[in-house]
């Protein structure tokens, strides 16, 4: 046996070994992404099932080096803001004016169109003049203006536009229908898709009580691509989604796979050791626990306890030793085999010395190559219980994204980015896990 | 030393204990399931009774003469005896035989809110009409990964140091890093919906196909795509272990002694180290029956499969507690019958295991 | 003309740590109806010898060179498919130390015997032929419905000489065939060997690190040390006046377990990929000059059928 022990033996196999080191450095960049995301996003974890947080970001933006392919059919968000103007103020009122000047050259209109004022006081009135280049306009107007409004909240105004011209509304109308209306030819033809480019002008007035500052201002000509990962159907971009579940995929899949491991080890190692009637027992022991089917069962309890990160992680452990164990006890059994551990018993060594002097450092490669191959386990199955709506509360994890995507049925409308990365990035970390896993076990076990 | 025991005494050995873990399974779940059983059973009480009261208060419609307090005597009544049946008001460790008894005859109590096709609320009844479409699904994923696994894996011990040497290996990473439900996921998006080529989801056409021939390749056609993600995703583990334990055998003396004998080599690899690895080939069979049961069972929700695993989605929908309760009972049950037929297989495999030990 | 002749046979094994040459350049003669031994310190690439002659050798091993005579035939030059009808069992066959894990142990010893005869497509009564060679082995015919591990180590051995046998082969190689068993069921197998050699008329390569045995059933010895031959000649005569410092230093250790203390050889065996420069004993040899450890020396006949490599002669 080498003699090489301890932590450098094991770095210098996993380095030694090309897909190994690749393994490790991967884990590095993973856990610089999860200190990256805590410390910068940590506070936006709370917000993800906010829909009003996510709402001046496009909905359903495909990723936005799309546009690189197709930069007249996809674009990013142009955002555009002004200096108002104070046009009244008097001791019951002020009136301001925002105007806004901008050129569109896109062959489709923006998906959406939302007005940002933030005022210190509330807005009583806003009026929105909407010119368009041939010099045609249209007039928005809301009765509860509020600071942040998008083409929805004018459905009303736009609505009557478009039966003036067309002579009724599509009976199923969007923001993207809107939008249309704002960017088409005024007639007949104002929403066969056509679009009008040229110098646009966006008058907004508002009404506020006195002395009200107007603090910032933006109009946002949402765009449908957005991002690294493109955005999802209430705004919330996928490539921020991406890295809040960093951290949590990599901490419950590290401490489980630990937790687990650990037991499957002292477990199966013992009983393989000692065998006999001891062997018997804990065997059993590993068959009660085998047969409990892990996720229904981690359903119900989800239930039961609400757990925390920690809990999940301690809960799913409980479920994975034994297939640990069953693997050590073989491991352990074949170790008693060999012939100084019998040479040991014959000279009349104490058995938990040979354990300790045999056992232990023939399992300890065996239990690192399976913590590393349990990680991705554990990472599959909670993300798996989260794409099933059993998330610790507060945190964002992939499984969660997913879940969503299937609710909102992603697959139908063709959001393919909702799908993909989430998915990719559990394959991802998972990866180099198993790289490693492997390389150690290849090169404890050999040609395995 | 050389004590010969048998087929049968193995076989007895291995029921009992099989039959203890069952017990001792069941025993667990219900301790760590004991707040919510209750609750349970309490609801399935109340609604029993809301259901004996209506029903007596239909039948005497007709009479003119309602007695409305004799009627809840009787409805208390029936009550208490069904509180009886389930051993709620006894104490705990009766309840906990009772209770035991129950789960072990399947008697789960009512669902909440779920009903079974044919409209009964009854839990196994239920999960009964679930079940046989998981097991359609699960068992044929389940035998086309062993034998294409088993193929795989020989080929790859058996070609060592060629590219076989190469593919087994990082499949087998697929395996261990892909979530089946992703893939269907993906599946579905890029093969039903991208290019239609195959449906997106369900069990049958609707509505299903008239003469028994087309249901079934109807249905074939809808479990393409699962059994693909199914497939993908297991291929590569059960290849690898197979793999692993054949060039495990490989190494055996028996190996090198029976090329000396001038068998051939796949003679000596299908022949011999086969069947010599297949009780440990069934071990790791049974295994992955229990690893990539929660693969297979979300599977089903992203293909809108209506199984156990779906039906366990609808059931955490709508809370339904005693449904998904019902589905731990029978999957533990399910999960045991398959170790319990390895073992059976094992000891039928291995000569060795007959002679005890 | 012998019935199997080795001729400056090599064999190389590929190995992280270099190439180690476990048979070098090794040259050995057996003849009709004889018994000749190869001794040498665990190690010096007995097995790999016998394993080459079968053809046996896997990666990272590989024959490198020499030829090996069967009835003046090379038979190396045979390809597998030939090799495996023609030779393997059919002419040579051999029992190994492990013989006795050499049974699939799924099958039943019966079925494994008749597997033989059928490849090799025996022509006669399986049945009969399993029971005969039993009776040969002194083994009840009963066994052949046993599965291996349902047999002692000794029983289990017995039953693969009777395997070894199934084909009438000219040539049995027996490779430490007692090894791993105890001293009485030791000497009830090699008096089978003894008499069923007289009775079959086999040619026997017998392999062992214990020259005691081998000098009560061998015609003639080789020794072996670090994949080469050493020594070689008659038997009673080698055993009486050993010439090479290396078989004196062999033959001391016997004489001193019968005075109940181990006296090995001084030192290690050389790693077979590093091997001295020179004489591949000098590290060890208390006779070694200047020039053992510049050149090395040819196997030299010195008397008779004496063959020696040392500097010494
Ligand atoms: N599979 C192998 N890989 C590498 N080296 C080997 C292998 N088998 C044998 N050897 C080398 O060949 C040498 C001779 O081994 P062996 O023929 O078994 O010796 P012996 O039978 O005399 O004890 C050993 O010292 C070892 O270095
Ligand atoms: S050649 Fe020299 S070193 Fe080698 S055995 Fe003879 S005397 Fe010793
Ligand atoms: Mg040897």
């Amino acid at each position: 046996m080498a003699t090489e022990t301890g932590i450098k033996l094991y770095v210098n196999t996993i380095i030694k070994n090309k897909s190994g080191l690749i393994g490790l450095i991967m884990i590095i960049f993973f856990v610089a992404l999860s200190i990256y995301a805590v410390t910068s996003f940590g506070k936006v974890s709370p917000q993800w099932e906010n829909s009003v947080y996510w709402e001046t970001y496009p909905k359903n933006a495909m990723p936005y080096w799309m546009s690189y392919f197709n930069p007249s059919k996809i674009f990013g968000t142009k955002t555009i803001s002004t200096s108002p103007l104070s046009i009244y103020s008097s001791s019951s009122y002020d009136i301001y004016q925002l105007n806004y000047n901008f050129t569109w050259t896109k062959d489709k209109p923006p998906t959406d169109v939302v007005f940002y004022i933030e005022t210190s006081s509330p807005i009583q009135a806003m009026q929105i003049l909407w010119i368009k280049p041939d010099g045609t306009n249209i007039t928005l107007s809301s009765n509860s203006p509020t600071s942040i409004t998008d083409l929805i909240s004018y459905s009303s105004s736009i609505g009557n536009y478009i039966s003036q011209q067309i002579g009724y509304v599509p009976s199923s109308s969007t923001s993207q229908t809107y939008s249309q209306a704002l960017f088409g030819y005024e007639g007949k033809n104002l929403l066969n898709g056509t679009v009008e480019k040229g110098l646009y002008k966006v008058s907004i007035t508002i009404v506020t009580s006195p002395n009200t500052k107007i603090l910032s201002n933006k109009i946002y000509l949402e765009g449908n691509a957005y991002g690294l990962f493109g955005t999802d159907i209430y705004g919330r971009p996928i490539d921020l989604g991406i890295l809040l579940g960093f951290p949590n995929a990599l901490e419950i899949g590290l401490l489980t796979s630990i937790i687990s491991v650990i037991g499957g080890v002292i477990v199966g190692g013992i009983s393989g050791f000692l065998g006999g009637k001891t062997d018997s027992a804990m065997n059993w022991i590993t068959l009660v626990i085998l047969v409990l089917p892990a996720l229904p069962f981690l359903v119900v309890l989800s239930y039961i306890m609400r757990p925390n990160l920690f809990l999940e992680a301690l809960l799913i452990a409980f479920l994975s030793w034994p297939f640990y164990a069953i693997i050590a006890r073989s491991s352990a059994q074949s170790i008693k085999n060999e012939t100084f551990v019998e040479a040991d018993k014959v000279l009349g060594i104490p058995s938990y010395r040979i354990f300790f002097t045999h056992f232990l450092p023939r399992l300890t490669p065996f239990a690192i190559a399976y913590t590393a191959l349990g990680v991705p386990a554990a990472i599959i199955l909670v993300e798996t219980l989260a794409f099933l709506g059993l998330t610790p509360t507060g945190l964002v994890t992939w499984g969660s994204i997913l879940n969503s995507a299937e609710s909102n049925l992603a697959a139908v409308n063709g959001w393919w980015w909702w799908i993909l990365f989430p998915g990719v990035m559990i394959i991802l970390v998972s990866i180099p896990f198993v790289m490693i896993g492997f390389s150690i076990e290849k090169a404890v076990f050999g040609g395995k | 030393m050389l004590k010969v025991m048998g087929y049968k005494s193995y076989l007895a050995k291995e029921i009992i204990i099989y039959i203890t873990v069952l017990i001792a399974a069941m025993s667990l779940l219900y301790l760590l399931t004991y707040p919510v059983i209750q609750e349970v059973l309490k609801a399935t009480v109340q609604t029993e009774a809301e259901g004996f009261k209506q029903a007596i208060l239909k039948h005497s419609a007709g009479h003119g003469s309602i007695n409305l307090t004799n009627i809840n005597i009787l409805v208390n009544k029936y009550k208490d005896s069904l509180m009886t049946a389930y051993g709620l008001n006894q104490p705990l460790y009766l309840r906990y035989f009772i209770q035991m008894k129950n789960l072990l005859t399947f008697n789960f109590g009512n669902a909440y809110f779920l009903e079974a096709p044919n409209g009964s609320h009854k839990v196994y009844v239920i999960i009964a009409s679930y079940l046989p479409y998981t097991i359609i699904l699960f068992t044929t994923g389940t035998l086309i990964v062993i034998f294409a696994g088993t193929l795989i894996g020989l080929l790859s011990a058996r070609y060592a140091g060629t590219v076989w040497d190469k593919i087994v290996p990082t499949i087998a990473v697929i395996h261990s890093s892909l979530p089946t439900w992703w893939l269907g996921f993906l599946l579905i998006a890029a093969l039903a919906y991208g290019v239609k080529v195959f449906p997106p989801g369900g069990i049958t056409s609707i509505p299903p196909p008239k003469s028994p021939l087309m249901y079934s390749i109807n249905m074939l056609y809808h479990m393409a795509l699962p059994l693909l993600a199914f497939f993908i995703v297991n291929v590569g583990g059960f290849a690898y272990v197979v793999r692993s334990l054949v060039i495990s055998t490989t190494k055996e003396d028996f190996v090198m002694t029976a090329k000396a004998r001038g068998l051939s080599d796949s003679r000596i690899l299908y022949r011999h180290i086969l069947r010599t690895a297949s009780p440990s080939i069934s071990t790791q069979v049974a295994l992955a029956i229990a690893g990539s049961f929660a693969g297979g069972l979300t599977t089903e929700i992203v293909f809108n499969w209506h199984g156990v695993g779906w039906l366990t989605y609808v059931a955490i929908l709508l809370n339904d507690l005693p449904v998904i309760l019902g589905i731990n009972f029978v999957l533990t049950v399910i999960l045991l019958l398959a170790l319990f037929i390895n073992e059976l297989v094992k000891g039928y495999l291995d000569p060795r295991i007959k002679a005890g030990g | 003309m012998p019935i199997l002749s080795v001729k400056d046979f090599s064999i190389h094994f590929y190995t992280p740590k270099g190439v180690r040459k476990a048979v070098d350049k090794v040259n050995l003669d057996l003849n009709k109806k004889e018994v000749i031994g190869i001794a040498g310190e665990s190690g010096s690439g007995k097995s790999t010898l016998a394993m080459g002659i079968m053809r046996l050798i896997t990666p990272p091993g590989k024959i490198v060179g020499g030829k090996v005579l069967f009835n003046n035939e090379d038979i190396l030059s045979y390809d597998e498919d030939k090799f495996n009808k023609e030779i393997r069992w059919k002419k040579i066959s051999m029992i190994f130390q492990g013989s006795m894990n050499g049974f699939t142990p799924v099958f039943k010893i019966g079925q494994q015997i008749e597997e033989v005869l059928e490849v090799h497509e025996y022509k006669g009564n399986f049945k009969e032929r399993v029971n005969e060679l039993l009776k040969m082995v002194e083994l009840d015919p009963s066994v052949s419905d046993k599965y291996p591990h349902e047999l002692s180590g000794g029983m289990r051995q017995r039953a693969f000489i009777a395997m070894a046998l199934a084909l009438n082969p000219e040539i049995l190689i027996c490779d430490e065939p007692t090894t791993a068993l105890d001293v009485i069921t030791q000497a009830k197998i090699i008096n089978l060997l003894k008499t069923l050699k007289k009775e079959l008329g086999l040619s026997i390569i017998f392999i062992t690190h214990d020259l005691a045995l081998l000098s009560e059933i061998s015609d003639r010895l080789y020794i072996m040390y670090a994949g080469s031959i050493m020594e070689s000649g008659y038997s009673l005569d080698l055993y009486k006046n050993p010439k090479h410092p290396y078989t004196q230093l062999l033959m001391d250790s016997i004489a001193d377990i019968n005075k109940d203390y181990i006296k090995g050889i001084p030192g290690f065996m050389p790693d077979l990929a590093n091997l001295p420069k020179g004489c591949r004993f000098s590290d060890r040899c208390p006779y070694a000059m200047e020039i053992c450890k510049q050149k090395e020396p040819e196997l030299k006949r010195i008397e008779g059928d004496r063959y020696v490599s040392c500097w010494l002669y």
